[in-house]
């Protein structure tokens, strides 16, 4: 086996293998190397490596350096933590030793005396190879190794070691680490009773107490670093272990962020010309600008352009301040001027005015003196322009803006420029979670050097590299190398080259118990000094010899304009082949560039399915297919990584585009070369019928085509799940187990006359099981039929090879089309699960209504559309089942992209996602409703006392109680009211059972759906979970705000933006459509009655005849929605016997004595916590 | 003497162009009016994916990762110049002059959006408008503001990053994605998982430790803050104060949604208020 692997590709020599490895692991590899060697093994395998680490601490004491034996203890140490407690740690490590050492003997030596290129050592097999690689790629993402990096590229750097070699090298924790992952070790580990993964976890879990290893040298240090919060141990590490190297010094910097803002001040400065003051306004401004006096004052001229260094600020906040509070003397002022003036003479001076609230807020009186002042400072700037500045600050704009309404256009004087300082560190000083005396034997300079840690990239990144070009950078860097070399007796630093970075943290920790911090401080100090002067040193050299200002802008390149498929007008067929660059689609996470090709797949596909269809097991046919399926698998791994982060990309998709490539490779695009193509496709018919005479005669008998196709859809719907062609038989009988059951027909029956007598009447046997199925809206469904068949016939009506179906359907009855839809899925696909059913007018995310209607159509995988778009909610399902139904509602409030997807689908037989990729409709039927026509509605059901398909429609499932009504008049009269109110009393006058009619009822009399709105607004307020209402009207103030250009209303708004090219569209692209059909209002009151009865006869045989049950609307309504939507009548009669019944007994037995014979069945405030199953309806009735 | 690839460029002399290749800028789209996108902390430029169809066919997009996000190399990250927000508005404008745009929308979320705010004081001109998508000036409360973070929360937040971070981000982020979606879960946790722990540190650092609130007048530009009725990082009043200080015409957007990250979570519900946000202006 693991020769098989070896011989894919040429195994590594040992030597290059090597480079990769840190020193210990670098010994490891030699060890497994030796063991190969001895065993006369034609390759060093991860089973040698892991051997040769078991062996070593027992048997290879002498070789070892102490360095190894403990890093071959990590392993050691990490089996002998995971080993089950049954047998003595040596007797399983005995045994695994031995496992491995069969497992080694049972790989083959090789068979000549030398090996192929390794010369004496077994060259490295590519498993372990490949591990390494695998433990490269993992180090180099991690941050303790990337420091690592960083240290070993600054050596290189130092020695003048020009490494081509830029890989990580692999420290032994992370070899480790991989290899176990190597299949062939963690096999052999199992059969020792060992589980791999425990392994790697023990290796990167630290030892469970201290004490057990008490300061043992073996495996201590590893874990070292996990003990420093104490309990840090106790916290689950994971697989990939994360350390934060920078962490203390991360607070250090960023808790201020001062030398930034230094350094912006000093940029404006050192401006040449314009606005040279300035004016730091934010919250942190006044530290930004103690920062900068310090800076100046401490001559810290690293982090200040060259220009101004040497500068002095003079401050003048007292000065400032004393006018606030009144006891100003203009004497001192002009005398601070004065000295000013002498100043002036100097390189150059900041004059600082401080907080601008002072002056601000200073009283009438000193108006003048501020005057003076300000008039004085404008003066001597303009005297002594390039050398005196100003600045001051402000916590807030509004300070600033007084200040300026008091002094206008002093902005333009002063040439203020407004410098935001943003970053605060006050609010931090409580926050830094790092003990502070652990920092300050790193930090000598307070924040400035961020850590003696890092101090090897002082140089390049501290100091600003404004003040040197790229040259003298690099022999700055190059010194400071050396210098920080020859510092190695600090202590820090002897420990840094001989430990990995990340335990540099905890072991100086450690070190502070035993060393003077202090002295830690000064070695540190002394080298920050150092190195300071050094750069000094080469800024200087830099400027004099190169001058050079790495500010400049270099000349910027343009950046390649990319244009996407769905910015392309879908008029333009032929451009709708968009060629990108793959890297493009690849940063971007789309792949676009697989859509190349694709456009001709309808034509290349159809002529494939057609013979398969007549003759599926026409040989010369078939191997072809396979082939191609299994070319396509490849190119679905070569795409694979152009998937990867896609969420919208499921294998299958990957799949079918896959394939569509493949199938493309016929060299014309539809739109292109018409000809040609229909050539192609007419020889393919001609061969066909030439190979099966029955052909004929299924031509001519239009009927069998229809079948034919349908069977043949089902076929290429199992043959692209399954990958391999099938039966047609088998799966005609799927699909036509429906009908022939309807038809009391056996299924064999059917599939055995398939091919030859095709004759199954199969218009109508379609129509008859179609109005089966839906059980109701006949003349609809006819219709329905009627136009599909005369699609399947019409082949030829949207070009040649296109099948995919249009309906619209418009009306009510939106259950009812819902059922049609399934039902057609059903028929023609074989299962309802090759529906797609989404409805457009859901904006995801926002809460859907929790109507019963709408909850009845939620499922589980709901959720996982949650956070996608409608187009690639419809792509990802035509990606998944090409046979399939889809079912689109509300389409009128479909947005952009999906308009976009569906006129181009319908002009090209293709369906674009988001991204662009397209995906084939050919087979699929797409049936589209609009939006609910709710006028219509009310105008047909004049009547006040029937149902209206929009309140059903918003029903949501509320407790429902039953409370029993005294015999008052009102009601008792009730009966004979509502029986005249209620056609069904009427029909039924021996019922005890109706239903509160409309005019007694305690809600408005009117019950239009406004009514019903406002109800449900009172209730969903309530209710936290559904707050759109609540929220939305919060808007309003703030829109009211808006002036008359902008929108008054977001409602008003939405309506703007979803026709602002809504209705062109519409119409343009219910023009396309193959066929309209027309829904008629569902008979809600028909159901009612029915509904009635059913709970009428529940109600007589538990109560008796001397009651009477009145039933609110509210409750009507509710068990309407229920049966309207739901499939099945089932679990409503069940709950009408359990659930009602039992609620009826109960009744009964608790008003025994009395006399009140009406009940009520009224709902109740509050939403049903609890469904009866199967139904959405409440698992009990509240009695009271 | 370039041999030497330690991966660190000159910090204040790298040059648009190596900008743009190391921030992964992409412009895209047909439109004229230019629009940036601008992530915010935890994801990266992929995070508009959902939203961008929508906007290619009428704006040109212009799409960065800012240097913080994962999918830039971390040697860029510079720990010593990424210490204030100014560095990453330097980091905007390059990107802007670099490509060369002169107006643009700036489309901005989380912490973005106070890089958009700041580079809009540093150049009016620039901006036609500012869409912030769950903005904050200031995340931390004090006497009176109500950012929405005590400092102890603060400090755990940053204990446990350190201590886990990996776990740290199993927990926060459908805290942060808020609805129950899935997909936006994986989506955040995968880019913020990408970032490495230490630079996700410091920026978070960095961002608490910002305080906008002084310069909000100083904006010009219209904005428009996008804000959804539940976010864990951004309290709803905080959009209102937005609103009170901003200096330029400030509309609230209220999002009927949940969560710190419409745009993963609630897309098309986000596309709505953006497109009618980009169309409101007239130029």
């Amino acid at each position: 086996m693991v020769r098989g692997r070896g011989r894919k590709g040429m195994p590594t020599p040992v030597s290059s293998a090597r480079a990769c490895l840190a020193a210990e692991a670098g010994v490891a590899l030699d060890e497994g190397v030796a063991v190969a060697r001895r065993r006369a093994h034609a390759q060093t395998t991860s089973l040698h490596v892991v051997y040769a680490l078991l062996l070593q601490p027992a048997g290879g004491g002498g070789s070892g350096s102490g360095a190894q034996s403990a890093s071959s203890s990590i392993l050691r140490d990490a089996l002998l933590r995971v080993r089950s407690v049954a047998y003595s740690a040596r007797m399983q490590l005995r045994a695994l030793e031995r496992c491995f050492g069969m497992a080694l003997d049972r790989l083959p030596s090789s068979s000549g005396g030398q090996r192929e290129g390794g010369g004496d050592e077994p060259p490295v097999s590519n498993s372990l190879m490949a591990a390494i690689k695998r433990s490269q790629a993992n180090q180099r993402r991690n941050p303790e190794s990337f420091h690592l990096y960083q240290q070993q590229q600054q050596q290189n750097a130092a020695t003048g070691v020009v490494s081509t070699f830029s890989g990580v090298k692999v420290e032994m924790q992370q070899m480790v680490l991989a290899i176990l992952d190597d299949p062939i070790v963690s096999r052999v580990f199992g059969d020792a009773g060992f589980r791999s993964v425990d392994v790697k976890f023990a290796i990167l879990r630290p030892p469970p107490t201290i004490l057990r290893f008490p300061r043992a040298a073996k495996c201590a240090p590893l874990f070292l670093c996990n003990f420093s919060a104490g309990d840090g141990f106790e916290a689950p590490v994971t697989a990939r272990r994360i350390a934060f190297p920078f962490a203390p010094e991360v607070g250090q910097l960023c808790s201020d962020g001062g030398d930034e803002n230094c350094r912006r001040i000093g940029d404006i400065l050192s401006r040449k010309g314009g606005a040279t003051n300035p004016m730091l306004i934010g919250v942190g401004a006044a530290e930004a600008a103690k920062d900068f006096a310090q800076a100046v004052e401490r001559k810290n001229w690293a982090i200040l352009p060259l220009e101004i260094r040497g500068i002095e600020l003079v401050s003048i906040e007292k000065l400032v301040a004393e006018f606030s509070t009144g006891r100003c003397e203009l004497s001192a002022v002009d005398a601070r001027l004065m000295e000013l003036e002498k100043e002036a003479a100097m390189p150059g001076v900041v004059v600082n005015i401080g907080d601008l609230k002072e002056m601000v807020e200073c009283k009438a009186e000193c108006d003048e003196h501020e005057r003076c002042l300000i008039s004085d400072l404008t003066r001597l700037l303009e005297v002594y322009q390039g050398r005196l500045w100003v600045m001051a600050w402000s916590a807030t704009y509004e300070t600033y803006m007084k200040f300026l309404s008091r002094h206008p256009l002093l902005d333009k004087d002063w040439n203020l420029q407004l410098l935001p300082i943003t970053s605060v560190r006050s609010g931090m000083g409580s926050s830094l979670p790092r003990p502070p005396s652990m920092m300050e034997s790193f930090v000598p300079f307070g924040g400035f050097f961020p850590t003696a840690c890092e101090s090897k990239d002082i140089g390049s990144s501290v100091s600003p590299p404004a003040s040197r070009c790229e040259l003298c950078n690099d022999k700055y860097e190059e010194e400071l190398s050396i210098l920080l070399k020859g510092q190695s007796s600090s202590v820090c630093e002897k420990k840094k080259d001989t430990l990995p970075f990340w335990l540099q943290k905890a072991n100086t920790t450690g070190l502070n118990n035993e060393y003077n911090a202090a002295q830690a401080k000064d070695d540190n100090g002394l080298l920050n000094a150092k190195s300071m002067e050094l750069k000094n040193k080469w800024n200087e050299v830099c400027r004099q010899l190169h001058n050079c200002h790495t500010r400049k802008t270099v000349n910027y390149p343009e950046i390649p304009c990319t244009t996407y498929t769905s910015s392309i007008s879908y008029k333009n067929r032929a451009s709708s082949k968009v060629t990108e660059k793959p890297e493009d689609s690849q940063t971007l996470g789309n792949s676009l560039s697989i859509s190349v090709g694709t456009q001709t797949v309808t034509m290349a596909s159809q002529s494939i399915s057609l013979p398969l269809v007549v003759e599926s097991r026409k040989n010369d046919l078939l191997p072809k297919h396979q082939v191609r399926l299994s070319k396509s698998e490849q190119l679905q791994r070569v795409d694979l990584p152009y998937h990867q982060g896609d969420e919208h990309a499921s294998p299958s998709s990957i799949t079918s585009v896959a394939t569509n490539l493949v199938l493309g490779n016929l060299p014309e695009p539809l739109s292109k070369e018409e000809k040609p193509a229909k050539e192609v496709q007419k020889s393919n018919v001609d061969k066909i019928s030439s190979c099966l005479p029955s052909v004929d005669t299924a031509k001519r008998n239009v009927s069998d085509v229809r079948v034919a196709e349908f069977s043949c859809s089902s076929i290429k719907d199992y043959q692209a799940k399954s990958g391999y062609p099938v039966n047609p038989i088998h799966s005609f009988s799927q699909v036509s187990n429906g009908r022939a059951s309807s038809y009391d027909k056996s299924p064999l029956l059917v599939s055995s006359s398939i091919m030859q007598n095709i004759d199954l009447s199969s218009y109508k046997s379609f129509c008859k099981s179609l109005i089966d199925k839906v059980g109701r809206q006949e003349e609809a469904v006819i219709a329905i039929s009627q136009a599909i068949f005369r699609c399947k016939l019409d082949e030829r009506r949207r070009g040649r090879l296109r099948r995919d179906i249009w309906l619209n359907f418009h009306g009510p009855d939106k259950m009812g089309k819902k059922r049609v839809a399934v039902a057609l899925s059903e028929l023609i696909h074989g299962s309802k699960d090759n529906l797609i059913c989404i409805d457009l007018s859901y904006e995801d995310g926002v809460a859907r209504p929790s109507s019963i209607c709408a909850q009845q159509e939620v499922t589980e995988k709901n959720v996982q559309f949650r956070g996608k778009l409608n187009v690639d909610l419809i792509a990802e399902g035509l990606s998944k089942r090409s046979y399939s139904v889809v079912f689109l509602e509300n389409v009128d409030k479909a947005d952009f992209l999906v308009q976009q997807s569906l006129s181009q689908a319908i002009h090209t037989g293709k369906f674009p996602d988001s991204h662009g990729r397209e995906f084939s409709i050919n087979n699929a039927i797409f049936i589209l409703t609009w939006g609910r026509t709710i006028d219509k509605n009310l105008a047909q059901g004049g009547d006040y006392s029937s149902f209206y398909e929009e309140t059903i429609l918003a029903a949501q499932c509320w407790q429902m109680k039953i409370c029993l009504e005294a015999c008052r008049e009102t009601n008792s009269s009730s009966p004979k009211s509502s029986a005249v109110s209620f056609i069904s009393i009427q029909k039924h006058s021996t019922s005890q059972v109706y239903l509160q009619s409309s005019s007694s009822s305690k809600r408005k009399v009117d019950l239009s759906d406004d009514c019903d709105r406002s109800y449900r607004k009172s209730m969903s307020s309530k209710r936290t979970h559904t707050m759109p209402k609540g929220f939305l009207d919060l808007n309003m103030p703030i829109e009211e705000v808006e002036t008359e250009d902008d929108h008054n209303d977001s409602s008003s708004l939405k309506e703007n933006y979803t026709s602002d090219n809504s209705e062109p569209w519409i119409k343009e692209f219910c023009d396309q459509v193959d066929a309209t059909v027309n829904f008629t209002v569902f008979d809600f009151n028909a159901l009612a009655n029915n509904i009635l009865e059913a709970i009428n006869r529940t109600f007589r045989s538990t109560l008796g005849s001397e009651y009477l049950l009145e039933i609110d609307r509210k409750v009507m309504e509710l068990l309407l929605a229920v049966a309207w939507s739901s499939e099945d009548r089932g679990p409503l009669d069940n709950w009408f016997e359990q659930v009602l019944g039992r609620s009826f007994r109960k009744m009964k037995h608790k008003n025994s004595q009395s006399s009140n014979n009406i009940l009520k069945l009224v709902c109740e405030d509050a939403l049903v916590e609890e469904h009866a199953p199967g139904v959405l309806l409440p698992s009990r009735i509240n009695i009271n | 003497m370039v041999g030497n690839s330690n991966g660190r460029t000159g910090v204040y002399g790298r040059g648009g162009a190596k900008l743009l290749e190391m921030l992964n800028v992409r412009m895209v789209g047909a439109g004229e009016r230019v629009v940036v996108l601008s992530h915010g902390f935890g994801t990266d430029q992929s995070a508009w994916s959902r939203v961008l169809p929508y906007f290619l066919r009428d704006y040109r997009i212009v799409l960065y990762d800012l240097v913080c996000a994962g999918s830039v190399n971390p040697d860029h990250f510079e720990f010593t110049r990424y210490t204030t927000l100014d560095a990453y508005v330097d980091d905007l404008l390059t990107i802007l002059d670099a490509l060369g745009v002169d107006r643009c929308f700036f489309v901005g979320h989380s912490f973005s959006t106070m890089i958009g705010i700041l580079a809009a004081i540093r150049r009016p001109e620039l901006f036609v408008k500012l869409i912030l998508i769950g903005a904050s000036p200031r995340f931390l409360n004090d006497d009176k503001y109500h950012g929405g973070f005590e400092p102890e929360e603060f400090d755990e937040v940053f204990a446990a990053m350190e201590a886990n971070y990996e776990a740290w981000v199993q927990g926060f982020a459908p805290l942060a994605v808020g609805a129950d979606v899935p997909a936006a879960v994986r989506e955040f946790s995968r880019t913020l998982f990408n970032m490495r722990p230490d630079i996700s540190l410091f920026v978070s650092r960095m961002v608490f430790n910002s305080d906008l609130r002084g310069v909000l007048g100083l904006v010009t530009a219209p904005c428009v803050i996008i804000q959804t009725t539940k976010d864990v990082s951004v309290p709803l009043s905080v959009a209102f104060y937005l609103k009170d200080h901003l200096g330029g015409r400030t509309t609230v957007e209220l999002l009927p949604v949940e969560g710190h990250l419409p745009h993963l979570s609630a897309p098309a519900a986000l596309v709505h208020v953006l497109r009618r946000s980009l169309a409101a202006c007239g130029d």
